[in-house]
């Protein structure tokens, strides 16, 4: 008996084995049942970065229509045309380009599940990407590197509150076009001082993460957020921020937010500063404001006096 | 119960008897057992499998009768591990290729997870790194583009390397 006697799902059982640059490289040209085998293939992720060498570009159209997960390393310009399949996207440092053609691709938008982009500019996102139907996402990590004068987010540094500008509704945008959004984690630089000017209802959002440059996390900020979007089902909020804040971060007016807001709420992961001199509760007191949610806090004097709270030692 | 045995047939008539608790591991034959009610006294025939890869089968089943139950498999994540065959298993498959192909098919018939993925995790050791003039070689797979299928194979590799 040969390997070729086999049929068909034995075939695809063995290659499940196999990465792709295995597959390409050990059965290229050999044979056109097994090249349709191979190009029949499901599930299938791949890591893509530009370059020059005839056996790598060709090893990626050839398994172009298999392809669920794409991983795009640097400014590689592909045509995401050439993936029907994708359903998972990441861009580790996008282009202008490779963001005017991802917003271009609309094909792919629907059936997005997981979408993650790093960029030097997110406002070419901001401004077309979240205008579009993005039904299947439920996983979407945007991080804007060095956007800080287009950012749509603004905060007034003499404001303790959070929301966007008018203009430029970004989570609630984000919220509104993705429906079945399960996980959000955005990173942002600053926080606009102006209200929303309407209220957003998201009944699948379960974790939520936002991490901002300045200023830093106040409770009266989460309070405006959650009177903003209502998300009943949110099971996870954390909340990191790089600046010190000169504002007490009061515990007990955030388990009232908890309390009001997140019924379902079982996890709050936080990595905020205060600044020197701040009064604040004692440790043993917040842990006793609620039967779990604190106990993962943690305080820690820095060297020039600020004090970070911060939790740790979750497992999943 | 353990010790309790039930007969099974190979297609060249060989009547094999197997203890059910280890049979059981081949989901194929619990089915027939569960579904069928099927009673210990009736030969189970396995049309698809000879006495020589049966006997194989045999061996492996109860070498693995006690190992805890694979885990569900990863639907997001195709491709799988190919690092871990233990020593046994790694002696077990010291076979020639032909037997190797044959025990795959006997794990797929019988549905035996565990087998089925050491047997492919083997055979795909033998392709990882290997060149397709080397895979051609190593298994003796022949060509069947046409001469038409050939020139377009060349053809887009001529657009690739001008794109």
């Amino acid at each position: 008996m040969q390997l070729e006697s086999l049929p068909n799902e034995i075939f695809i059982e063995i290659f499940d084995y196999l990465s792709l640059h295995d597959l390409y490289q050990a059965f290229k040209g050999l044979n056109q049942r097994i090249n349709n085998i191979l190009q029949s293939l499901n599930n299938r992720a791949i890591r893509i970065w530009s370059t020059n060498e005839k056996t790598e570009i060709d090893m990626n159209i050839f398994f172009s229509s298999t392809i669920i997960s794409l991983d795009i390393k640097n400014e590689y310009d592909i045509n995401l045309k050439q993936y029907p399949k994708i359903n998972s996207l990441t861009y580790t440092y996008a282009t202008e380009n490779q963001l005017q053609h991802f917003i271009q691709s609309t094909f792919c938008h629907k059936h997005l599940k997981y979408l993650n982009v790093t960029s030097d500019d997110l406002s070419l996102l901001v401004k077309y990407i979240f205008s579009h139907e993005f039904l299947s996402l439920n996983q979407c990590i945007l991080r804007n590197i060095d956007s800080l004068p287009k950012c749509p987010w603004r905060m007034n540094p003499s404001s303790d509150s959070i929301s966007v500008c008018s203009d430029e509704n970004f989570l609630l945008s984000i919220l509104k076009s993705c429906p079945n959004l399960k996980c959000l984690s955005l990173f942002i630089f600053e926080y606009s001082n102006t209200s929303l000017s309407s209220v957003i209802y998201h009944s699948h959002l379960k974790y939520l993460t936002i991490e901002m440059t300045q200023p830093g996390w106040t409770t009266q900020a989460i309070q405006i957020l959650f009177s903003s979007i209502q998300t009943p089902q949110l099971i996870s909020f954390r909340i990191v921020s790089y600046q010190a804040s000169l504002i007490p971060f009061d515990f007990i007016q955030l388990i009232n937010i908890f309390n009001e807001r997140l019924p379902n709420l079982k996890r709050f992961e936080c990595d905020i500063l205060l600044s020197r001199g701040v009064d604040t509760t004692d440790l043993k007191s917040i842990r006793e404001l609620h039967s779990f949610l604190f106990n993962h806090l943690k305080f820690e004097i820095q060297f020039n006096g600020m004090l970070r709270i911060y939790t740790s030692d979750f497992k999943d | 119960m353990a010790g309790h045995k039930i007969k099974l047939q190979s297609n060249d008539g060989d009547i094999f008897d197997v203890e059910v608790e280890i049979a059981k591991l081949s989901i194929t034959i619990k089915t027939m057992l569960e579904d069928l009610s099927m009673n210990e006294e009736e030969i189970i025939p396995l049309p698809n499998i000879n006495s020589a890869i049966f006997k194989k089968v045999i061996q492996w089943t109860t070498h693995h009768k006690d190992d805890p139950p694979l885990p569900p498999e990863d639907d997001e994540n195709r491709e799988k591990n190919t690092n871990d065959i233990s020593s046994w298993d790694q002696e077990f498959l010291k076979v020639d290729q032909g037997t190797l192909f044959e025990l795959i098919l006997a794990a797929n018939y019988l549905d035996i997870k565990g087998l089925l993925d050491v047997t492919c995790t083997s055979v795909a050791n033998m392709i990882k790194g290997k060149t397709s003039e080397e895979i051609r070689q190593t298994f003796n797979i022949k060509n069947d583009f046409t001469p038409q299928e050939e020139e377009q194979i060349k053809k887009e590799n001529e657009w690739c390397e001008n794109k």
